[in-house]
């Protein structure tokens, strides 16, 4: 990474009794970096952001940040500072009192003028700035989202963890606030680090996403790098919408494998997805992005033929449900409504369809990467 | 119309027994003993009338007024004493013991205590206090002393540890509710933003429990105020309390109307403890969440 690192993780581990959230966790995050901590519920994201303030401690590994270890350190001389998931703003102190409290204590007493300032500056930064007489209580939650935010940044930390800060708010709102998140990283270069379940908010927000399952890294890159080459089925099916199809293996050269499908189809100079060893006749999966797939023939790409089960209409566009021969689990393409003449030129159900897809948009893992 | 008959006749078949039940034991004793603290005494009778001099009597003999100063000093140990070790005890089983389990005995120990006869564990003390008690004995073994003390028992010492004793449970559990209903993140919140273990104690915890002391200690306040079996059992001459007064006058000194104006003099005093403790409560009082 080109970016001096602020916050590493060396092999970190840690266990509740006897159950481990997290096995030997390796991370790098940049000066300056927007990273986000995606994954299903229980896979250890907040336990990671945790070790990271200081909140739990590491069972084993090495935790550093701006170069020094602050593996042992507790979370009062860290310098860093967390946007909790229910804000946990004081109740009884008013909004200007939440925010002057990182500036009002004993190890970092700033003089009057300059807190007032400061917290002056991080409620206008976070659009607020007439609400600093209100109690939290008389605050609307993306209001006190909002608090939360400035409380934390008027400590002008080097790193922000941000623990699903807008989950619990309404979709509108919450896409608002992802706006303004994105702007705020920009205008502060801070490094912020924050926990997601939700793939679309990572993709929007992260320069890098790093995907955890069961208490490990599955994969960490940009969203374009997830998205275009998941390292593992899980990875594509958890980021984006993914097909996933059994196939088998016949053999690779340069990179580029060739594949059989249930039904029959021979496909070649598909991708192979990194980092895996197949064998010759090993059951494997393969993965298509549902845009990668046209319906009808195309000169460049593979042909294949599926049959439609459903029509799903979502509004703008149709979702077809398909199956190939042999396969039980289903596949899922688009049809946009502009591109096709009429809504009864989108094949209907019970009818055999022609596909195609561009062979290096085929991406084959073993199967049990799967599990 | 007949809807709102059935509706009426439910409201009052519903609420009938209990306000009879208030009514019957708490308004018309209140109301027959205020009516009577009026009233005077030609021995051996009482004399219905509306006449002060009980009133006079008792803020004018300094011995009443004494009684009632040393009552509220006793009282008002017994409620800083409770707090004293009440808040640090609550603060112990809420924030260091970490097993839930551990946690739940710990408190049924401190609670358990009130379901033993209340008399049983004011005569404890006596036990424990007196010249041939447990304290006596432990000391004579350890040759501090070589003849048994009586400075223990029947003093107003003796009194405070007994009444707090008795009534910290009712400073702990609402202390104890009270840091239970902080949200750990608040603490988080409060270490994640600078501040060590103590100004987090001082500055979020403490204002934040502050609803469960004043609970804790207007009942320790009342309950002491009004209590008659310690000053009894460990309390001596000099231990008397209001209570004990009181019930003198319903019985050897059968003077019912003073015993009456009395009554009504300490319920004055517990409700302004009470309205005041309700303006301490409402000013510190804030919603979490
Ligand atoms: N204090 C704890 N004691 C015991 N187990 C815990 C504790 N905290 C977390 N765990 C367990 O560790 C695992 C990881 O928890 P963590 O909170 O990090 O998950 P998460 O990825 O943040 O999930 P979510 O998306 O639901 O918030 C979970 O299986 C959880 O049950
Ligand atoms: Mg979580």
């Amino acid at each position: 990474m080109a970016l001096q690192p602020i916050v590493t993780l060396e092999n970190v581990a840690k266990a509740y009794g006897t159950f481990t959230a997290l096995h030997n966790i390796n991370l790098e995050i940049g000066a300056g970096e927007f990273v986000t901590l995606l994954g299903p519920s229980g896979c250890g994201k907040t336990t990671t952001l945790r070790l990271i303030g200081g909140f739990e401690t590491a069972d084993s590994g090495r935790i550093t940040l701006a170069g020094a270890d602050v593996t042992q350190q507790p979370p009062y001389r860290r310098d860093i500072n967390t946007v909790f998931q229910d804000y946990a703003l004081f109740p009884h102190m008013t909004v200007a009192e939440n925010v002057a409290y990182g500036l009002t204590v004993r190890a970092n007493r700033k003089p009057p003028e300059e807190r007032a300032r400061r917290v002056r500056e991080a409620l206008s930064l976070v659009g607020l700035a007439d609400k600093a007489d209100r109690m939290p209580q008389q605050l609307s939650g993306g209001q006190r989202q909002r608090i939360a935010m400035a409380r934390a940044l008027a400590r002008e930390p080097k790193v922000l963890l941000l623990d699903e800060p807008l989950s619990a708010l309404d979709v509108k709102l919450r896409e608002a606030m992802q706006v303004e998140l994105k702007h705020l990283h920009q205008k502060l270069g801070i490094t912020f680090l924050m926990v997601t379940h939700d793939q679309q908010e990572a993709l929007v927000l992260s320069n890098r996403i790093a995907v955890m399952k069961g208490g490990h890294i599955a994969q960490i890159g940009s969203p374009s790098e997830l998205y275009d080459r998941p390292a593992t089925p899980y990875v594509a099916d958890f980021i984006g919408a993914a097909n996933l199809v059994p196939a088998t293996f016949l053999g690779s050269e340069g990179g580029f494998a060739r594949i059989r499908l249930p039904d029959g189809a021979m496909l070649s100079g598909v991708a192979v997805g990194s980092g895996e060893k197949l064998r010759e006749g090993q059951a494997a999966l393969i993965a298509i992005r549902p845009e990668r797939l046209r319906i009808g023939e195309s000169r460049h790409g593979l042909p294949l033929t599926a049959t439609v089960v459903d029509q799903l209409f979502h509004g703008g566009r149709f979702q077809l449900e398909l199956r190939f021969d042999q396969v039980e689990t289903p596949v899922f393409i688009d049809v946009h409504r502009s591109s096709v003449a009429d809504d009864g030129a989108v094949p209907q159900p019970g009818s055999r369809v022609p596909l195609s897809v561009a062979a290096p948009d085929v991406m084959v893992y073993a199967a049990e990467a799967a599990a | 119309m007949k809807a709102r008959t059935r509706q009426r006749l439910s409201f009052w078949l519903l609420f009938s027994l209990p306000l009879a039940w208030t009514v019957l034991f708490l308004i018309l004793p209140y109301l027959s003993m205020g009516m009577m603290s009026f009233w005077t005494r030609k021995f051996p009778l009482f004399v219905p009338d509306f006449q002060f001099g009980n009133y006079i009597q008792l803020f004018s003999d300094p011995q009443y007024s004494a009684v009632i100063f040393r009552t509220m000093k006793i009282a008002a140990l017994v409620t800083a004493y409770s707090v004293a070790l009440g808040y640090p005890l609550a603060y112990f089983l809420v924030f260091t013991i970490r097993s839930e389990k551990l946690r739940t005995l710990l408190y049924m120990c401190v609670v358990v205590p009130l379901w033993v006869s209340y008399l049983l564990r004011a005569y404890t003390w006596k036990i424990i206090l007196g010249t041939d008690g447990a304290l006596n004995s432990a000391l004579l073994w350890l040759g501090i002393i070589d003849q048994p003390l009586d400075i223990f028992l029947y003093n107003q010492a003796a009194m405070v540890i007994t009444l707090t004793y008795i009534f910290i449970p009712f400073m702990v559990m609402p202390i104890f509710t009270a840091l239970e209903r902080i949200p750990s993140n608040l603490i988080e919140a409060s270490q994640d933003l600078g501040a060590g273990p103590f100004e987090t104690f001082l500055r979020v915890i403490l204002p934040l429990s502050t609803a469960g002391i004043v609970a804790g200690a207007t009942m320790t306040f009342c309950l002491s105020f009004g209590d008659f079996v310690a000053p009894v059992l460990v309390g001596g001459p000099s231990g008397t309390m209001v209570a004990t007064v009181l019930q003198s006058q319903f019985g050897a000194a059968l003077n019912w109307p003073l015993g009456s104006a009395l009554a009504a003099i300490i319920f004055a005093l517990v409700l302004v403890v009470l309205q005041v403790s309700s303006k301490i409560d409402r000013a510190g009082r804030v919603s979490m969440g």
